[in-house]
């Protein structure tokens, strides 16, 4: 009944699903749901919102942790039909989910759509605006950061996401959450984009120079004095050091584009994996929002506080799943 | 010439007259009546399973099975001009051997009931071909007029295909039902309970078979309608499609007639899953007693055959919609349990046919009697009528059967029940003022009651031959006659304390 196409189709798929990095990275998206479970009583806000794909093994790990109870029949059961939403477009994708997890909510979009695309004016409404305000955020994208049109300001659709969900949690009653984001490990970016990734970064080495020595032991003089010189041309890099690039740069933009929001981020994971010769290269931060009465007095130093974090946390996931990281 | 992948196609549902699409709209009772219109057909293209997906929301409603799938050109012919194409064109039976429950092909738009959009995915075992495509029943809003063409057809909706590449031993269809419409979604999704939408009801979803089984053995319950909608969705729907029975769903030893059905519906190995939950027949038997008689029948007439059989219970069969008489035709039923039994005498031993549920099994001429909503019988049509007067004849005598060896025994059980309760109490007022009497009295009582317990059969007569107050009066005599006058007004007056308690 189809079975053995959508097994074919997702060979691939399942195959780099199983890698032992990518159960490392599934291990840290389910620490994120116990940090928040049990969800409040009452409370409509799903507690995990996913792009898991046909396969749904991040929502197989809440299951075997038991963030998500299933019937004797092996359903979702009705108390954790609100703990987790996927989100997925694709039919034959959705079937499969729904052989897998009967009773499991999917909500039917691309993810530009229940964002309402990148426009700050609009935003999701109704339901989409619940499950948009879910505790842990899983963005696990199956492509590089890129930017939608060539603009003065950086214009990535992903950073342009994250802000909707910044100011939709801030929403009251504002509610702490997670954000897991994925991204491919590599910088093809053209020479504009990549010259004002180098200012950007440059600009914040000097705005704190705690944050550029750290970037200086993680990823060594050389790369920090090429991006200060604006000599160092990201696409044409070793993948090692475009993930390193990644890894300065998403979280601090993020940092950067959320701090107005008035939220205490932190970043809890900011780290690489893949990049050998059958693994593709990929880039994984976990980013914590509270709440903060401080944060929104003191947006200065909260953001320096935020850039700290950020390469204490600075790491890879090795080929036996083994995190190595800072902090 | 081959079909390339990828190739796009696109074109109308057209039915052949209005008085088709009239009928083929607001055919469907409920949203359960169009699903198992739809598993019917699954079970038509010779599928051994098919997997249901309605919940947490009824958003998507997925109906999947292992079938022999169409390709574009069947598709085409089926849907360009529905019901010209006659389903049973190519025969009775399917190319599995199993008899067709569809004829005129309509039951697939029914689904444009219960949604605005219909994806079909398909492909039969030996093409690369998967067939794509987007129904769209949009055009049912528009007046009949403006739907009508030049040759009279009417057009019920619109659809886009596309061809893309198909495994060559793989065969199935899915059935995507999306924007389903809004009172239809709350009703299969619902878990508001079905008699009182306030509340939430008993639900099935989750359970594994045998628990439904279980949840429907249950004395407690009364009716379905203590379920919530989508429980109850599901069961209407088990109740029609030919899917097996649950295991022990009859306590009683099987005659040759069940066996047979038990066995059929094995053998055509149709199996079923809502949200992961097998479907069975929703019929079981759990009686309050062991008394219970089940009659089975088989008969050959000239306008119908059939078989079946009655189990009749001592009182009211629960749930109440398993009171009365289903008939099932090709294994799949007509409508519900029927409470008037074909229009039997509503005053003819009209206690005992609550306790009455039969099964029939009527074979292929009486699906000429079957309207086209698959729940109702034409009452004037030979086979019916045949029916009606031989299953009349049997509920005579199952019922008359039913009043002798279920009815009347209980009563007559009953009444030693009562017999025995009564000498416990007369026994338990004598003992409890037997010290307030002398020891020679005393003796006196004990040894006329020793004397009367031992001959039972005695016992049972005086009780069965007098009523309570003629006791009543013996008691308050023998007491007079044996007791002092004191002992004797205080013995009177407990006794008659303890009557009245």
């Amino acid at each position: 009944m189809g079975k053995k196409t959508a097994k074919r189709a997702n060979v691939h798929v399942a195959m780099a699903e199983e890698r032992p990095e990518k159960a490392a990275v599934r291990k840290i998206w389910a620490e994120q749901v116990k940090k928040f479970f049990p969800p409040e009583e009452g409370s409509t806000v799903p507690l995990y919102l996913t792009l898991s794909g046909a396969l749904g093994l991040d929502i197989k790990r809440l299951v075997d942790e038991g963030f998500v109870q299933l019937n004797p029949n092996g359903s979702i059961a009705d108390d954790s039909s609100n703990v987790v939403v996927a989100i997925e477009r694709n039919a034959h994708a959705i079937l499969e989910i729904k052989r897998r997890f009967p009773g499991l909510k999917v909500r039917e979009t691309h993810l530009g759509e229940l964002f309402r695309g990148e426009s700050p004016f609009r935003f999701p409404d109704g339901s989409d605006r619940t499950i948009c305000r879910s505790r842990v955020v899983n963005l696990d994208l199956d492509q590089v950061l890129k930017e939608a049109s060539v603009k003065p300001e950086f214009d990535f659709p992903v950073i342009r996401w994250v802000e909707k969900l910044g100011l939709l949690h801030k929403e009251d009653p504002a509610l702490d959450w997670c954000l897991c984001l994925t991204l491919h490990g590599e910088t093809p970016w053209d020479n504009d984009l990549s010259g004002r990734v180098l200012t950007y970064l440059t600009d914040n080495f000097d705005f704190d120079t705690d944050f550029e020595a750290a970037c200086r032991s993680n990823v060594g003089d050389d790369i920090i004095d090429e991006i200060r010189n604006g000599a160092l041309k990201p696409a044409e890099q070793p993948v090692s050091v475009q993930q390193q690039l990644l890894c300065m740069f998403v979280p601090k933009m993020i940092a950067d584009r959320l701090r107005a929001q008035g939220w205490h981020i932190t970043t809890d994971y900011n780290l690489a994996y893949g990049g050998t010769r059958h693994r593709a290269p990929m880039y994984t931060c976990v980013l914590s929002f509270r709440v903060s009465q401080v944060a929104a007095t003191s947006p200065h130093e909260n953001y320096r506080s935020a850039l700290r974090s950020i390469m204490s946390k600075f790491g890879i996931i090795d080929a036996n799943g083994n995190i190595e990281c800072g902090g | 010439m081959a079909v390339q992948n990828g190739t796009e196609f696109e074109g109308q549902v057209t039915v052949a007259s209005r008085i088709v699409d009239t009928l083929s709209s607001g055919l469907y009772h409920a949203p359960s009546a169009c699903l198992k219109e739809l598993i019917n057909n699954s079970y038509d293209a010779d599928a051994k399973t098919v997997r249901v997906y309605v919940k947490p929301d009824a958003d998507r409603i997925v109906i999947e099975d292992d079938g022999v799938g169409f390709s574009r050109k069947e598709f085409q012919s089926h849907f360009d001009r529905v019901s010209e194409s006659h389903k049973r064109d190519s025969g009775q039976t399917t190319s599995g051997g199993r008899k067709k429950i569809g004829k005129i092909g309509i039951g697939f738009i029914a689904s444009n009931e219960l949604c605005e959009t219909l994806e079909i995915y398909t492909t039969k075992k030996g093409s690369s071909d998967l067939l794509c495509i987007v129904m769209n029943f949009d055009e049912m809003k528009k007046p009949i007029e403006q739907r009508r063409s030049k040759d009279g057809t009417v057009v019920k909706a619109d659809y886009t295909g596309r061809i893309e590449k198909a495994e060559k031993d793989e065969q199935y269809t899915q059935l995507h039902l999306l924007r389903v419409r809004g009172e239809a979604r709350n009703i299969l999704a619902s878990a508001r309970s079905a008699a009182n939408p306030e509340k939430q009801g008993l639900t099935l979803y989750g359970l594994l078979t045998s628990d439904v089984r279980d949840a429907l053995a249950d004395p407690k319950l009364k009716s379905w309608q203590q379920f919530d909608l989508y429980s109850k969705t599901m069961l209407e729907i088990a109740l029609n499609i030919p899917v097996q029975y649950h295991e022990d769903w009859l306590t009683k030893k099987r005659g040759k007639q069940i066996q047979k059905f038990e066995k059929w519906c094995e053998t055509t190995r149709f199996s079923v899953f809502y949200d992961n939950t097998e479907l069975r027949k929703p019929v079981v038997f759990r009686p309050p007693t062991d008394r219970v008689l089940v009659e089975e029948f088989d008969f050959k007439g000239k306008a119908v055959s059939a078989s079946g059989y009655f189990y009749v219970q001592h009182g009211t069969i629960t749930p109440r919609e398993l009171q009365g008489l289903l008939i099932r035709i090709r294994g799949a039923a007509v409508g519900d349990y029927d409470p008037s039994f074909l229009g039997f005498s509503a005053t003819e031993a009209s206690l005992l046919q609550r306790w009455v549920s039969c099964e029939v099994w009527a074979d292929d001429k009486l699906e000429d009697a079957m309207n086209i909503d698959r729940r109702t019988l034409r009452e004037v049509h030979p086979a019916y009528v045949e029916l009606r007067s031989v299953i009349h004849k049997r509920l005579r005598a199952v019922l008359k059967a039913a009043r002798s060896k279920i009815y009347e025994a209980g009563s007559t059980e009953k009444k030693e029940t009562r017999t025995k309760n009564a000498e416990a109490s007369l026994k338990q007022a004598i003992v409890e003022h037997v010290s307030q009497i002398s020891p020679s009295t005393e003796k006196t009582v004990a040894k006329m009651w020793d004397e009367l317990s031992k001959d039972k059969g005695a016992m049972v007569r005086a009780m069965k031959s007098r009523s309570i107050p003629e006791i009543y009066q013996i008691v308050v005599e023998v007491a007079e006659e044996t007791l002092s006058a004191s002992d004797a007004r205080k013995f009177i007056r407990k006794l008659t304390e303890k009557l009245i308690d």
